[in-house]
């Protein structure tokens, strides 16, 4: 409370002494459409009579109506499954009135809210992609980071490595890694700095989150090739403060401050952004020899050293990371509906504990990040011509990372030095400290041009470049660095879409194309000739392709609607796959991008009966993919990156939502995917495949979802609501290696894992106030996301969050 | 609007029940029939799949028939290094987990690959060349984690215990050098150790040094240290415990070189066959078995010692390598050499893909493997007495094999 009044008074200081000029012609009339729930609603109708302008809210809820005569009108406003608004308004010469519409539920029952009113989650769903909306609200009193969030979502499975910041492979239908990209509100995020990542940017940031499996809009201008996550974050609420702070097992904390503040006259706004991480991660490990998952402790002296098996503590996995963003500009001016200038900042620490399997222990290797990023954001509608939008972002950003590893000794599961005499580190044959600097410019322009009420055109261009550059202080000649010398790499992306509705609506298309460029200066890259053998020298490389596809939507009635997309989609090769890093890989210039040929075709279903809500969705997708980039070990004696894998899937996914009015919820969703080995015949040879048609091993093909809630409202009190919500998830069983090949019971299996997490929340005064206690892993079940490498067992949170708007 | 429910949750029931049902059967499906493994002799390890896994395959017979990694052999992924780096004696496995820091014994068991002990090692990454002092005394030479120094260390097998541990009171290498064992034998009390320096930098196609280092000691003071060099090849040493690198004929040492790609790296330097002569502590001065010049400058590696002065060794047709993808096209040949008249004789076979670098021996016949787009992988035997070669065993399922060995029981 008191942050709160320090935060608001600070910034009304900040901003009073800024004002701005009235226009004295026309009145303009703007602001957001909102379900009582707080969230925004899309294609809301907003009509003013008499004057007969009329518009549809945007996917953020936001509407604009200009070059209004002064006077009275009535401002009409209607929503399926929202009771109509009507209101009297009246706007004054040169006026720019921006106010935000609460539609309520057409639900006569107006004190018990509905769990899933068509809001804009639903909305995007009959959206021709195919996407997974995620409202984080539902979710703002949990201790959850987005990947716990996302990993909910059907299609989706995050395998983590650990606990709090942990290293993670982020899958949609069966495609990861590199094949996935991220965005923050539109704008690509891979050089954003390690603590922007899913795995520890608290759920209060964000509004919203878009998982695009397959097919991509353009407006996402990355080299996504299994599909998207763009992160989006509360852009339109004026004014809002949402601060909490949780703590609990291993010694974890977590806060973070979320708000904006806005001055009505001038339209100056200020918003910030912010949250703090910590945690030891100082889980259990446990001794698990029936899967050859043993922790050993080194017992004896000398040269009698033994090992023991226990269960022990991780002694070296702490984690912190910190990232404040603060942005301030004006908005609903004449010139710009949005501009702001913004300035992020943030910092990571984490410590190792193992190595790619936990045999491996890690106890005294770190890294460290810092990032810094100022940022530009310009919007506007009606750009230079009427029916154009622009969306412009600009930012450069200084990420260094520091890798120290510097040990002399070797440390056991007890944390144990068992020898102090290593002449290398722990992580390398070195000992090192690397310093590894990134400087980017990122731009991104996005225009969309509405040619009339049935047809537009989108088009998006990303720019990216990134001087990359390394020292390794105990490394003075600079011969174990391959970043020793500045290296140059660009990307572009551009795509061009176009966005038509028939059938009074009921029909739309989108069809795209899409344009990847990517060129690079590579100082001293490391290459095998014929003759001479191994040599170093400077290369440059530039490679285009061209990507399309198509997103199409029918629908049935307003419940249903059939959807069908498909991209020819790329991932491009990055740096360090072509050239290598110098050390331990050559450069393969002649590696190809990852490319895939992605379908989907699904269908939704919503319906709302009295007070009972039901929403279906069910998908079947398809990927062909070829040229997947593997590290490649050679005959001689560096590695490489090189295009192997080819890789059918096949999958379905399905998810369920039943909710009784705001007394209980239930969702259950589950994904099943056949990634096959489509490789016929064995690398460089004419010879059959022996592993052609197997179950690509090492990925988990079955997984499924359930949560239930029951909740009430003004039970223990006036505005209060009580909630309990239990979230299952269940991962089947899969093989390390390819499933033909073997006795089966030699092979080795990553086991089967059902987590069971409950949390209860408490909220006073219609949410300003809640506080919730939070259980994850509550039967303490042994999992492994990953072979060798143990998740966390049981652990409790418990959360304080103050929100209010 | 009951009936809404129930159709609603008539569909989702079926829709899981599918989803469910298509997992468990392709599971079942797919992993293969268990085929309960033979109680055989012969043993083959090898690889399939990419990326890689990697089974062991036992067999009764090498010279008919056909052995299959589909749904049979002992998974060994992550257990077992290149075999070229792994000790074995007979069922035993030694195997050093440089990532882990362990070295490991394992058992290979008539259906299961068993880990007899474990126990931390941090002294070096590789094992680089070992020797048996006793039936259950282990010698092995590595270096250090940096390249600065070449050490060993003693292991009691039985109690798998280590026992000693030192490092050799060689040169340290210059800055910017490492330097790196290649061979250890001990005769007469002697260990005759060779070694190389290497650099890091691949500016000139020569990773290691042009000269070849030998140091002879007593044996075990480590006293009396006898240091020589010689520039007729480089790396002196297979530098891999699992890979023979010196041997003894008519009571004189022999060291095989390996200027190769993937080991001394050394373009300039031909692969060859040092000798020294009984009691003597540098290489000899007046012979030097130059294999590169008898096989068109190529670099013979994979040398297996057959006894009596006779050498099996495989050899990679390099003319025409450009990149480093041209290594693993079918450019590979087998040869017979002749110590004593200093002669080649190449096996009148297809040109084969690279892989086992272990030959099984006995009875005067030569197992060695064969892979070609025409036939696949087999097992070859070629009988030395009456020079013919003959097709044996076919391998199906692993698209490589790496290991080749019998057991003694």
């Amino acid at each position: 409370m008191q942050f709160n009044k320090i935060l608001h008074t600070g910034l009304f200081c900040a901003l009073s002494f800024l004002s701005l000029a009235q226009n004295k012609e026309n009145a303009r009339l703007s602001g957001h459409i909102k379900s009582a729930q707080g969230e925004v609603l899309l294609g809301a109708t907003i009509l003013l009579k008499p004057a007969s302008a009329g518009t549809t809210s945007d996917s953020d809820g936001f509407f604009v109506l200009k070059d209004l005569s002064p006077g009275n009108y009535e401002l009409e406003i209607s929503a399926v499954g929202f009771q109509k608004l009507q209101e009297k308004i009246s706007l004054k010469s040169g006026e720019s009135l921006t106010t935000d519409f609460i539609l309520e539920s057409a639900e006569k029952n107006l004190g018990e809210v509905l769990v899933f009113g068509k809001n804009d989650s639903q909305q995007l769903k009959e959206q021709a992609f195919s996407v997974n909306a995620i409202q984080t609200r539902q979710f703002a009193n949990t201790t959850a980071d987005l990947n716990q969030i996302l990993t909910r979502s059907a299609g989706v499975n995050i395998r983590e490595q650990g606990g709090l910041g942990s290293d993670f492979n982020f899958s949609i239908n069966g495609l990861s890694g590199k094949q996935v990209k991220f965005f923050l509100d539109g704008v690509p995020m891979e050089n954003f700095g390690s603590s922007m990542a899913l795995n520890n940017i608290p759920v209060n940031l964000a509004e919203r989150i878009e998982v695009f499996k397959g097919v991509v809009p353009v407006e996402l201008g990355a080299d996504a090739l299994g599909g998207a996550v763009n992160i989006v974050t509360n852009q339109n609420t004026k004014r809002y403060l949402d601060a909490s702070y949780s703590f609990g097992s291993f010694n974890t904390h977590r806060a973070s401050v979320s708000g904006r503040i806005t001055q009505e006259k001038s339209g100056l706004v200020l918003t910030l952004n912010a949250f703090y991480n910590t945690s030891a991660n100082n889980f259990l490990m446990r001794n698990n020899p029936a899967y050859d998952l043993k922790i050993q402790v080194v017992e004896g002296e000398g040269n009698n050293l033994i090992y023991a098996q226990k269960n022990v503590k991780r002694f070296h996995d702490g984690f912190e990371s910190k990232m404040i963003q603060a942005e301030t500009g004006f908005m609903n001016k004449k010139w710009a509906d949005v501009f702001l200038i913004g300035l992020t900042y943030s910092n990571q620490y984490k410590q190792i504990q193992t190595r790619a399997s936990q045999d491996a222990v890690v106890g005294s290797a770190d890294r460290k990040n810092n990032f810094f990023m100022p940022s530009v954001k310009f919007k506007k509608t009606d750009f230079l011509i009427k029916g154009l939008s622009t969306n412009i972002f600009a930012s450069y950003a200084s990420d260094k990372s520091v890798i120290a590893d510097t040990s002399k000794s070797t440390f056991d599961w007890a944390g144990r030095r068992i020898s102090n005499s290593n002449t290398g580190g722990e992580l390398s044959d070195h000992f090192t400290i690397y310093h590894y600097t990134n400087q980017s410019f990122l731009g991104r322009a996005n225009f969309s041009y509405k040619i009339n009420e049935s047809h537009a055109l989108n088009l998006n261009y990303n720019f990216s470049a990134v001087n990359r550059k390394a020292f390794d202080d105990l490394d003075l000649t600079g011969r174990r660095n391959a970043f020793a010398k500045p290296n140059k790499i660009r990307k572009q992306v551009a795509g061009l879409a176009w966005q038509s509705e028939f059938m009074d609506k009921r029909l739309t298309n989108t069809v795209f194309g899409k344009f990847y460029g990517f060129d690079a200066l590579v100082r001293e890259v490391v290459i095998y000739t014929g003759g001479v053998g191994l040599i170093t020298d400077d290369t440059k490389s530039a490679y285009n392709y061209f990507g399309y596809g198509f997103a199409s939507r029918f629908k049935l009635n307003e419940q249903a609607g059939l959807k069908v997309s498909a991209e020819h989609a790329y991932r491009l090769q990055d740096a360090e796959e072509i050239f290598g890093d110098g050390i331990n890989v050559m450069a393969n210039l002649d590696l190809k991008p990852e490319k895939s040929d992605n379908f989907n075709a699904g269908a939704y279903f919503f319906k709302r009966v009295n007070k009972h809500n039901f929403s279906a969705e069910a998908s079947w997708f398809l990927r062909n993919a070829n040229d997947f980039i593997y590290y490649t070990p050679t005959q001689v004696r560096l590695a490489v990156y090189d295009n192997v894998g080819i890789v059918k899937i096949n999958g379905v996914e399905g998810e369920l939502k039943y909710g009784y009015n705001n007394l209980f919820s239930a969702v259950l969703n589950a994904s099943y995917q056949n990634a096959k080995n489509n490789r016929k015949f064995q690398e460089r040879t004419q010879l059959p495949d022996p592993t052609f048609g197997d179950k690509i091993p090492n990925q988990p093909y079955f997984f499924a979802n359930a949560e239930f809630g029951a909740g009430k409202n003004n039970w223990l009190g006036k505005d209060t609501r009580i909630q309990l919500t239990w979230f299952g998830q269940y991962i089947h069983q899969y093989y390390l290696t390819w499933p033909s090949q073997g006795s089966k019971s030699t092979k080795n299996v990553i086991p089967s894992q059902l987590i069971h997490n409950l949390s209860l929340s408490y909220s006073l005064q219609n949410g300003r106030y809640n506080i919730s206690l939070e259980s994850r892993n509550l039967t303490n079940e042994l999992a492994y996301d990953n072979f060798k490498l143990q998740k966390p067992g049981r652990a409790f949170y418990a959360k304080i969050r103050y929100f209010i708007q | 609007m009951f009936k809404t429910i129930q159709k609603f949750s008539i569909s989702a029931a079926i829709f899981l029940a599918a989803v469910y049902g298509m997992s468990a059967c392709k599971s079942d499906s797919e992993s293969g029939p268990d085929v309960e493994p033979e109680v055989s002799n012969y043993v083959l390890y090898g690889a399939t799949g990419t990326p890689a896994a990697n089974y062991m395959l036992r067999t009764k017979n090498l010279a008919t028939g056909t052995i299959s990694s589909v749904g049979n052999g002992i998974e060994l992924t992550g257990k077992l290094r290149d075999m070229r780096w792994v000790i074995r004696k007979n069922r035993e496995f030694y195997n050093l987990d440089d990532a882990a820091k362990k070295l490991s014994k394992y058992k290979l068991e008539d259906n299961a690959f068993t880990t007899v002990s474990e126990i931390p090692f941090t002294h070096f990454t590789y094992l680089i060349w070992s020797q048996w002092l006793d039936d259950n005394t282990l010698l092995l030479g590595g270096n250090s984690e940096d390249g600065q120094t070449t050490k060993y260390v003693i292991v009691n097998t039985a109690t798998f215990t280590i026992t000693k541990t030192g490092d050799f009171a060689l040169p340290k290498p210059t800055k910017g050098k490492m330097i790196t064992a290649c061979a250890g034998i001990i005769k007469d009390a002697k260990l005759h150790l060779t070694y190389s320096y290497t650099d890091d930098e691949y500016t000139n196609g020569s990773y290691s040094s042009d000269t070849s280092y030998l140091a002879v000691m007593d044996y075990p003071s480590l006293a009396n240290l006898k240091l020589s060099k010689d520039t007729r090849s480089a790396f002196p040493g297979t530098a891999r415990a699992g890979a023979e690198s010196a041997f003894v004929y008519n009571n004189d040492i022999y060291i095989v070189t390996s200027p190769i790609a993937w080991n001394g790296d050394n373009t300039v330097k031909p692969t060859g066959i040092y000798r020294i002569k009984n009691g003597e502590t540098t290489f000899d001065k007046d012979y030097f078995f130059n294999l590169s010049k008898l096989s068109n400058n190529n670099d013979p590696d994979g040398l297996l010692y057959l006894g009596d002065g006779k050498i099996f060794a495989r050899n990679y047709r390099d003319e025409n390598v450009t990149t480093w993808a041209d290594w693993s096209k079918p450019i590979v040949e087998y040869m017979f050499i002749d110590l004593a008249k200093q002669t080649i004789k190449k096996m009148d076979l297809p040109l084969s893909y690279g892989a086992s670098t272990t030959y099984v021996y006995e009875n005067n016949k030569i197992y060695f493997q064969v892979k070609t787009d025409a036939d696949g992988v087999y097992i070859y035997e070629y009988n030395v007495a009456a020079d013919k070669l003959t097709k044996g065993l076919k391998v199906d399922g692993l698209s490589t094999v790496t290991g080749l060995f019998k057991l003694t029981e």
